[in-house]
C-alpha cells in the first residue's frame, strides 16, 4: 500500500521548502524588511 | 523499497532546485 515515489516526492519536498522558508526569514533578518509592510 | 524511496526524494529535490534556479535566472534576465 506503500508508493515509493509518492513517499519520495513527500519526502523530498520538505527539506528543500523547510530551507526555503529558513534563507528566506534569515536574508529578512540580515538586510531587514524592504517592503516596507 | 526504500532505495526506490530515497531516490525518487532526491530526484524531486533536484527537480525543485532546477526549477528555482532557472525561474529566477528568468527573472534576472528580464529584469536587466
Amino acid at each position: 500500500m506503500v508508493e515509493p515515489l509518492l513517499s519520495g516526492i513527500i519526502l523530498g519536498l520538505i527539506p528543500v521548502t523547510l530551507s526555503g522558508l529558513l534563507v528566506a526569514a534569515y536574508l529578512q533578518y540580515q538586510r531587514g524588511n524592504q517592503l516596507g509592510l | 523499497m526504500g532505495k526506490e524511496i530515497v531516490e525518487s526524494a532526491i530526484l524531486s529535490s533536484v527537480l525543485v532546485l532546477v526549477g528555482l534556479a532557472v525561474g529566477f535566472l528568468l527573472l534576472k534576465v528580464q529584469g536587466e
